[in-house]
């Protein structure tokens, strides 16, 4: 599949035109861009002078104080925050590497199915936990996973003698189980809706390479190595720069699913900031910008630096 | 040409965007219509200074003017369905045009943060008790102890509770609450005391024997021992007043500051009440009778589990839930024979939580108006009080001849009534009736004279036990300190309670802990409280 | 796919079938049964809890007593009518609106010779990574008067600068040969937009409206925040009020009130259950072959 690709411009290459005229070559570009742009500026940017307000005390009554570096310093000297940063980015790469990962292997294996009966039911059958509120995923997840006789998972490893009844495991409640039971749920619950993408970019290759390797005397495997995995690289590196922007939000999912007993290793930065503004009445947006100040610049150094690594081992990064 | 009106198109389409949004900003205003919102300022009225004397009134009714509308900022305690039609009757009959703005119910505190940000301050704002005490230290809401002490002299006999005297600040009241707080009463299944052969626990002893007897000797017979003898959501609350789900283990400890009768404030965390609490609370956990699962557990699957028959003794609210906890057992099959237990020794009372308040805004032009003619109204035991806990006539009740229907399909009841009999109406999107408005009519601190039943027996039953059974909840404190190290000593507090009870630690080496660690801060914020 | 060749000659080829599968597909088979079946296990006990008048907190195989008034009740109760037309009104807006700028952006995105071209990318990412806040968003939403109407929804959906550089990744695909083709052939930037880069895009469209549309569709959050209007609140929101949240207690004799919840959370799945085997047409493969001779 040819690529157009910025590094590699064809080989006739004109005398390069004066701004002016390439300017002017571009123009209906220009103002295709236009309501890109203005929208951009609407939603985005205008919201964006409220970042000052990090330094501020904001509270819904009376005007902003100045207070400097005040926020930070609260933040920075608690034990809990660190913990719960820390956290964060394990839990959350970690999270990104494996639903990755699992949707690019089920979109590969899917592709090979040739039953388009079963290929649809499938397809439609896993991206259906996507439209499931974290909420109810939880209540549903505490039930299969409860230590009560009730409990599915527990109920089968007693009757394959794994354990003994008196030793059921409370799974969400214990701080060696909580992470891996963590990534299972979300596996369960993202792979589905990951594969959509793969899966249309899939479609885009070319069957007659599929059957020049074939004739080539390419196996199965050897053609999805040389032919399917390529294809997706572009697209799996897209979707993990762009998640990495998104790593330190994490919150819906770790806060119907945490509790008391696992605060050390289920925390992240959100469910902290949320339990330190909970009671404290009159809020203040002050605090809860200088938090989101911070979240953005680990964000910005994760994807500047992902970014650089993917420039010197392929050549270009996501711009 | 193909080409050219594809470029036409396609510019046409970007202006289009363009102009709408510029037109989109004229003619939407702001949704109100009130006389004079001011952006957000501390300016205070006639009523705010602490010079000025308490005993003489400020104003006799003569003196206050009517105002044209009032802006009203609540939550989904006044029916969603039907408030225009409530709106309009109560404007109808005071004479002010209300303005009801009803804000997002589950989210409500964000709601109100947003209301005062954005500068556009309503009139009045309804406000919860947690939200109460740190707007009130603002300077945000007017002060209105004059105002309410005048009135409770002229409602005279009709007030039945003072609850409104404990709710002001330094002595000074910020806000009114027309009705007392709702709370929670333990219901124990009937059938499952009858199945282990007991009676009702009247103390402590009794009441472990009993958890102990509905986890160990199958009351629910089906053979297997899966049954818990209580379970709540959450060991400890995550909302005053905390100990509302487990009361007879907390009996007297309460979690937060407390004042004491002299007037001090005090740390309840760190007491005897809270060590003895801890220890019953572990020795149930760890014996499995207390269900373990409560530490995940959220309201609706504690529910769940008591109709499925799980466990036998459930903490929940009094009132219209009496009736549907009824219902929903009934659905399963289930003997729907519940004992509303009697406080046991130790507890001696439940525990009301503090009510929601009506407060009046600084940035109201006309705040004694606004008590008169909206506050005062709400309970003046006529046609607006009857609106505010009924609701409006004709959609939530009505005095008509006709045939109310209630349910669905072969479910469904048909009742006929003559002219002038008063009957609730049908909620058309749940298929069930109205049951009450803003105002519960057990709870009413000035009720009405008059005050036809609207609730099954069960709820107005439980509410009235509950009334008899109950006392109000510690005050919750406001200080700027103790705001800063809420969340901290809440971290602090909950991992003692985990350790302690799921981990089956010592008590006495994990209250060192929170008392070390607590230390400095829970002195700064008693510093700033006992000041 | 491998098992078959065809060709659209109009001379007779030899078209070897298979008669059994290689044991790497039969192995593929079982295992997305197996996938099937774990999927399933958790919306089976809502589906089951949905159907059953006495839906309990344990998980049972099939319903106790089976009973569609869950259903019923939310397919006939006319208070869920008008949000369920405001919620396909938001879908269908947001959903357009969103295509359209992404499209848009991402061909722009792809003229890499283009001045600036890097500047309108770093532009875009940068919102991704910094954000005012809530409070900051809402006052400007307040500013321009949106505050309160469909728009501002419909708005906060058509900006997606996530699905804006999917797109421009499908985009890349598209040969340079076919758009130098069409230059050559005296085709106009919007020209080439309009007749090459969007039939050629039917997958990425499919997909990444189709991301639109679920999001537009689900969103509850933004109407909690920015809607109090009882009259123009989408189907999520008004579902969840009626049923789901708060410990609001309804008194209904005849319907439980778990069986409800289900319902409720089925009637969210549904719809999309029922959209996607249409979608998936697209995401056949092979849509994009053929238009140039390499």
């Amino acid at each position: 599949m040819a690529q157009k690709n910025g590094s590699n411009q064809p080989t006739v290459q004109a005398r390069k035109k004066p701004l002016g005229m390439q300017i002017w070559f571009y123009r209906w570009f220009y103002v295709m861009f236009l309501p890109v742009l203005f929208f951009v500026i609407i939603m985005f940017y205008l919201p964006m002078f409220g970042v000052r307000y990090a330094f501020y005390d904001y509270r819904p009554v009376g005007e902003p104080t100045w207070v400097g570096m005040k926020h930070f310093q609260a933040l920075f000297s608690r034990d809990g925050f660190w913990q719960a940063f820390w956290n964060t980015l394990q839990i959350s790469i970690i999270k990104l590497l494996l639903n990755t990962f699992m949707a690019v292997v089920i979109s590969i294996l899917l592709n090979e199915i040739t039953s388009m009966a079963f290929k649809k039911t499938v397809q439609t059958l896993i991206y259906l936990p996507h439209f499931m509120s974290w909420v109810v995923v939880a209540s549903v997840f505490s039930l299969i996973l409860s230590p009560s006789m009730d409990g599915m998972v527990n109920g089968m490893l007693v009757d394959w003698g794994v354990i003994k009844e008196t030793e059921k495991i409370y799974f969400l409640a214990s701080p060696k189980w909580w992470r891996p039971v963590f990534y299972v749920i979300n596996i369960w619950k993202d792979t589905g809706w990951g594969t959509i993408l793969y899966l249309a970019t899939l479609s885009g290759i070319s069957p007659e390479l599929y059957e020049a390797a074939q004739i080539d005397g390419a196996n199965r495997l050897q053609r999805m190595r040389y032919i399917t995995f390529p294809a997706l690289t572009n697209t799996i590196l897209t979707v993990l720069i762009l998640n990495l922007a998104k790593v330190m939000n994490l919150f819906e999912s770790v806060f119907v699913l945490y509790n008391d007993a696992v605060v050390d290793v289920s925390d992240v930065l959100q469910t902290y900031i949320y339990r330190q503004t909970f009671g404290q009445g009159v809020p203040n947006y002050g605090y809860t910008t200088a938090v989101g100040l911070f979240k953005s610049l680990v964000s910005c150094i994760l994807v500047l630096g992902c970014n650089y690594a993917s420039k010197k081992v392929r050549g270009r990064g996501i711009v | 040409m193909r080409k050219t009106r594809k470029k036409v198109v396609s510019i046409a389409l970007c202006c289009a965007m363009l102009a709408s949004i510029t037109a989109c900003g004229g003619n939407n205003s702001d949704p109100t219509t009130t006389a004079g919102t001011t952006p957000a300022s501390t300016t205070t009225s006639s009523g705010g200074s602490s010079n000025e004397t308490t005993t003489a009134p400020q104003q006799t009714t003569s003196d206050v003017v009517k105002p044209d509308s009032l802006r009203i900022v609540h939550d989904g305690t006044i029916l969603t369905e039907g408030l225009a039609e409530f709106g309009k009757q109560i404007s109808e009959l005071v004479g002010v045009n209300y303005v009801l703005d009803q804000q997002d119910h589950s989210a409500y505190a964000d709601a109100v943060g947003r209301v005062f940000a954005s500068g556009d301050w309503p009139d009045v704002i309804l406000l919860p008790a947690g939200l109460y005490a740190t707007y009130a230290t603002t300077g945000a809401l007017w002060d209105m102890t004059d105002a309410y002490e005048q009135w409770k002299t002229e409602l005279g006999d009709r007030l039945v509770s003072n609850v409104n005297d404990g709710l002001k600040i330094n002595g000074r009241l910020y806000g009114f609450a027309p009705t007392r707080g709702n709370g929670c009463i333990t219901y124990v299944k009937q059938a499952w005391l009858d199945a282990v052969g007991i009676q009702a626990p009247t103390n402590w002893d009794e009441y472990y024997n009993m958890l102990k007897l509905f986890t160990e000797n199958d009351p629910d017979g089906d053979g297997t021992n899966n049954t818990y003898g209580v379970s709540a959501a959450g060991i400890i609350g995550q909302e005053a007043p905390y100990t509302n789900f487990l009361p007879e283990f907390y009996q007297q400890a309460y979690p937060d500051f407390v004042q004491g009768d002299d007037g001090i404030w005090y740390d309840g965390f760190d007491t005897e009440e809270m060590v003895a609490a801890l220890e019953r609370l572990q020795s149930a956990y760890q014996a499995k009778y207390l269900d373990p699962e409560s530490l995940t557990d959220g309201t609706k699957d504690v529910r769940n589990k008591f109709y499925d028959d799980k466990f036998g003794a459930f903490t929940y609210w009094a009132g219209t839930w009496n009736q549907n906890i009824i219902n929903n057992l009934e659905a399963q099959g289930l003997s729907t024979d519940l004992v509303l237990l009697d406080p046991i020794d130790g507890l001696e009372q439940y525990i009301e939580r503090q009510s929601a308040m009506w407060c009046i805004t600084t940035a109201c032009q006309n705040p004694e108006g606004a008590f008169e003619y909206f506050i005062k109204p709400m309970l003046d035991d006529g046609d607006v009080q009857f609106r505010y806990t009924y609701g409006a006539k004709g959609f939530h009740w009505d005095d008509k001849a006709e045939t109310v229907v209630v349910g669905e399909g072969d479910g469904a009841t048909s009742t006929d009534y003559q002219d002038g009999e008063f009957h609730m109406m049908t909620n058309q999107e749940t298929k069930t009736l109205f049951t009450k408005n803003h105002l519960d009519p057990a709870l009413t601190v000035a009720p009405l004279s008059h005050a036809p039943q609207s609730q099954t027996d069960a709820a107005v039953e439980s509410n009235e036990f509950f009334i008899a059974n109950s006392k109000l909840a510690p005050f919750l404190p406001s200080s700027d300190v103790l705001n800063d190290y809420n969340g901290d000593l809440w971290e602090l507090k909950r991992k003692v309670i985990t350790e302690v009870v799921v981990n089956g630690n010592d008590v006495a080496t994990w209250m060192d802990h929170y008392r070390t660690n607590s230390a400095q801060m829970v002195e700064e914020v008693l510093a700033d409280l006992n000041k | 796919m491998a098992n078959e060749t065809k060709t659209n000659s109009t001379e007779l080829t030899y078209v070897k079938k298979k008669k059994k599968l290689a044991p790497f597909e039969i192995a593929n088979y079982i295992l997305f049964i197996l996938v099937g079946l774990i999927i399933l296990i958790p919306i089976w006990k809502v589906l089951v809890d949905s159907l059953d008048a006495q839906s309990a907190y344990s998980f049972r195989l099939f319903p106790k007593k089976f009973s569609l008034a869950g259903y019923g009740v939310i397919v006939t109760t006319e208070a869920l009518y008008r949000p369920f037309l405001i919620s396909v009104i938001t879908t269908l807006g947001g959903t357009f609106l969103g295509l359209f700028l992404s499209t848009l952006g991402a061909y722009v995105l792809i003229q890499f010779q283009m001045p600036g071209r890097n500047f309108f990318a770093y532009f875009l990412l940068f919102t991704m990574i910094f954000s005012g806040g809530m409070i900051p968003e809402y006052l400007v939403m307040r500013k321009l008067g949106i505050i309160n109407t469909l728009w501002v929804i419909i708005f906060k959906h058509g900006m997606n600068v996530y699905n804006l550089v999917l797109m421009r990744n499908f985009f890349e695909g598209i040969p340079a040969s076919l758009f130098e083709a069409a230059e050559i052939d005296g085709c106009s930037p919007m020209g080439i937009f309009f007749k090459i880069v969007l039939p050629l895009s039917k997958a990425a469209l499919a997909s990444i409206g189709l991301m639109y549309a679920v999001e537009a569709w689900n969103d509850y959050t933004n109407f909690k925040i920015y809607v109090t209007d009882s009259t123009l609140v989408n189907f999520q929101y008004k579902l969840r009020n009626l049923i789901m949240d708060g410990d609001m207690p309804n008194t209904t004799a005849s319907i439980s009130q778990n069986m409800m919840f289900n319902a409720a959370v089925m009637s969210a799945i549904i719809p999309f259950m029922l959209i996607y085997p249409f979608c998936q047409k697209y995401f056949v493969q092979g849509v994009n072959v053929g238009a140039v001779k390499e």
